[in-house]
């Protein structure tokens, strides 16, 4: 089952003096259930613009956006709110935590809006921040006390809490050291394995390349090279 | 609690210094507001009370058409009747009066005057009187010669002082000239000088004696044990007289302008409140304004994991609504102490305003606060101040979510 399907996706941006930047160019992408899939591409190439699309914060111009069997373009803003918190977690590049959320709390986010109990809260942010490494001291300090490679974490731990079946995760080890960002992946790659929870990385990192079991690469906003390790 | 509330409540001291900015300028608008109203709720109600306290009570019977044309001629004939409908009622107090207009004279100078004459037993429990006699006593029971009680202002004018004789004159039932000395056995002082200087007052026979009334007087006056009750015991009143030559005039009545600037009141009141607040509100709008696009990030980041754009809206109402009850309580906690210390002590006004007795309410004023005032600002602001962030706030949940994540 096909849980990602992209037919001839196009994303003309205006830049600021209206010449056109096509920053995703016909795509056409097809991404399975269970997969774990890497974006790689030089910077510019178009990833985050991709990842945007497939989680519905961004319109493409032209073309088809399905994922887990719903036409995102047809969705209205409230049903892609809904979608993205009961499907999706997301990863950002950078910039991810509520300011005035403490490290705990920016985790359990999605848990609370999903009307988790407190309890179940506590015990799965209990247990993802140990298997991130992250410290229970810094459980309780907001993200400007938090370092970056330690609000990426985070980020992370919120987007794995709330079990979603897709998980976007754009570049989510350039912030990290490369043993943190190891573990990361590993704990990322279990998911999968067990869970059957499908991920779709951007990254320039080697590393997530190398486990990725799917690497696709682009340039220019076109897809050039997909390749399948399996 | 509620994740939304939570982030509200927390944004409020994000900007502690902001937040104060926008509390203290609400916390001002409401003392202003306050001040504003509990100096002319006091006002109002010293009026009241001195139409009250000064001119007759609670409730007048009188005859037909006297309250719009004193005349001599318009007098009860059979006040047997009035007082036995009177006596039937519970709860109040009564005393009959007569009423005329004429002069009083003094061996320099002469002036208009109402001489009232009372019933020295029973007058004390409508008007106040008995209560404000600056100098000398009050009229007795059954003195041996014709006494009088006159105004401070008054004596000042004819020059005259306690002890000394007076001459009061009028135009009786039969149009002669009728006169009588009275010798000044008190001098009264009240609110209103402008009443000192006309109103006085002598014993009823008298009063009869000189108009040639014999048993008949000009009104009952009634006071209230409950005052609440005025408008239903003057409608049982004008049923149980229904055919008499006679007009029930209730307080309200007999002060139609301070009747009706009690009316339009709450309307003018209103009128203020919104002038101040949307003067305030623009401000509020302003700072959400800023606020907005400083957080235009985690709007996106919020959106981007699953809250509602409308959530996003309810964030920032409730974070306006939490500004905008600490402003409140600000506002009326400084306002209940500085005017509520006033509303006890009184504040005098009479170096500035010695024109206020002519109002008939004193030099001092009782600031008093009324719980239809301080319920119409809670509302009128809340829904000014939310008004003025409604534009933000549907702003902020319209961004697209991948601008607000880009926007740095
Ligand atoms: N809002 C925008 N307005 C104009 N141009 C944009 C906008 N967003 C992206 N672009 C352009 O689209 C192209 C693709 O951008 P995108 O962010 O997807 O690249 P990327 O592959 O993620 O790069 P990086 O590795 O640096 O993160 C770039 O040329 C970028 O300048
Ligand atoms: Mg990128």
């Amino acid at each position: 089952m096909n849980t990602v399907e992209l037919s001839r996706v196009t994303k003309i941006y205006q830049d600021k003096n209206k010449i056109p930047v096509k920053a995703v160019d016909g795509v056409d992408l097809e991404i399975q259930a269970g997969e774990f899939t890497a974006i790689a591409g030089p910077s510019g190439s178009g990833k985050t613009t991709l990842l945007n699309i497939i989680g519905g914060l961004d319109k493409p111009t032209s073309g088809g956006v399905q994922v887990g069997g719903q036409d995102l373009t047809a969705l209205s803003r409230d049903k892609l709110a809904e979608f993205r918190l009961n499907t999706l977690g997301f990863i950002f590049q950078a910039y991810n935590l509520i300011p005035v959320l403490t490290a705990e709390e920016n985790a359990e986010f999605m848990l609370l809006l999903q009307g988790v109990s407190a309890q179940e809260r506590h015990t799965r942010v209990k247990q993802e921040f140990a298997e991130l490494g992250i410290a229970a001291e810094l459980m309780h300090r907001r993200p400007n006390e938090l370092s970056g490679g330690q609000q990426q974490r985070v980020a992370v731990a919120r987007a794995l809490v709330s079990h979603p079946q897709l998980i976007l995760a754009d570049e989510p080890t350039a912030n990290l050291d490369s043993k943190t960002g190891s573990v990361l992946l590993d704990k990322m790659k279990e998911m999968n394995e067990k869970k059957g929870v499908t991920f779709i990385f951007s990254t320039h990192d080697p590393m997530v390349m190398q486990r990725a079991r799917r690497l696709i690469t682009l340039k220019d906003g076109k897809i050039v090279e997909d390749v399948n390790h399996r | 609690m509620n994740i939304i509330l939570k982030i509200a409540w927390r944004n409020v001291w994000r900007n502690p210094r902001r937040s104060l900015v926008l509390i203290s300028s609400i916390a001002v608008g409401v003392f202003g507001y306050m001040g504003t109203t509990a100096f002319s709720r006091g006002f109002l109600n010293q009026m009241v009370d001195s139409t009250i306290d000064l001119g007759g009570g609670h409730i007048t019977i009188s005859a037909r058409g006297f309250h719009e044309n004193p005349n001599i001629n318009l007098f009860i004939a059979e006040p047997q009747r009035t007082e036995s409908v009177l006596r039937q009622t519970p709860g109040i107090r009564t005393a009959p009066l007569v009423s005329l207009s004429g002069m009083v004279n003094s061996s320099e100078t002469a002036a208009g005057a109402i001489i009232n004459g009372i019933d020295p037993e029973h007058e004390p429990g409508i008007t106040v009187i008995s209560r404000s006699i600056a100098e000398g006593r009050y009229l007795g029971a059954a003195p041996a010669r014709p006494e009088i009680v006159v105004g401070v202002e008054l004596a000042k004018k004819l020059n005259v002082t306690l002890g000394e004789k007076i001459v009061l004159m009028i135009s009786d039932l039969d149009n002669n000239i009728s006169s009588g000395a009275y010798r000044i056995c008190g001098l009264y002082q009240v609110s209103s000088k402008e009443f000192e200087k006309v109103n006085v007052y002598i014993s009823m026979p008298e009063a009869q004696k000189l108009a040639g009334y014999g048993s008949a007087i000009t009104a009952c006056n009634i006071r209230l044990e409950d005052p609440e009750k005025v408008l239903d015991i003057a409608h049982s009143f004008s049923t149980a007289l229904e055919g008499e030559p006679l007009e029930v005039l209730t307080w309200r009545d007999r002060n139609k302008l301070l009747e009706m600037a009690i009316a339009t009141y709450d309307y003018s009141l209103l009128l203020t409140l919104i002038i101040l607040f949307t003067a305030i509100a623009f401000s509020i709008a302003n700072a959400f304004l800023m606020v907005i696009y400083e957080r235009i990030q985690e709007f996106g980041i919020m959106m981007a994991n699953g809250v509602l754009p409308r959530k996003i809206r309810g964030m920032l109402y409730t974070e306006t609504f939490f500004i905008t009850l600490l402003g409140l309580a600000m506002g009326f906690v400084a306002s209940f102490t500085v005017f509520g210390y006033w509303s006890v002590a009184g504040l005098d006004l009479s170096n500035f305003a010695s024109g206020l007795s002519t109002f008939g309410v004193g030099t001092t004023i009782y600031p008093a606060f009324v719980t239809y005032d301080i319920v119409l600002a809670i509302v009128v602001i809340n829904i000014i101040v939310l008004a003025s962030v409604l534009y933000p706030s549907i702003k902020a949940s319209r961004f697209e979510v991948v601008d607000a994540i880009r926007f740095v």
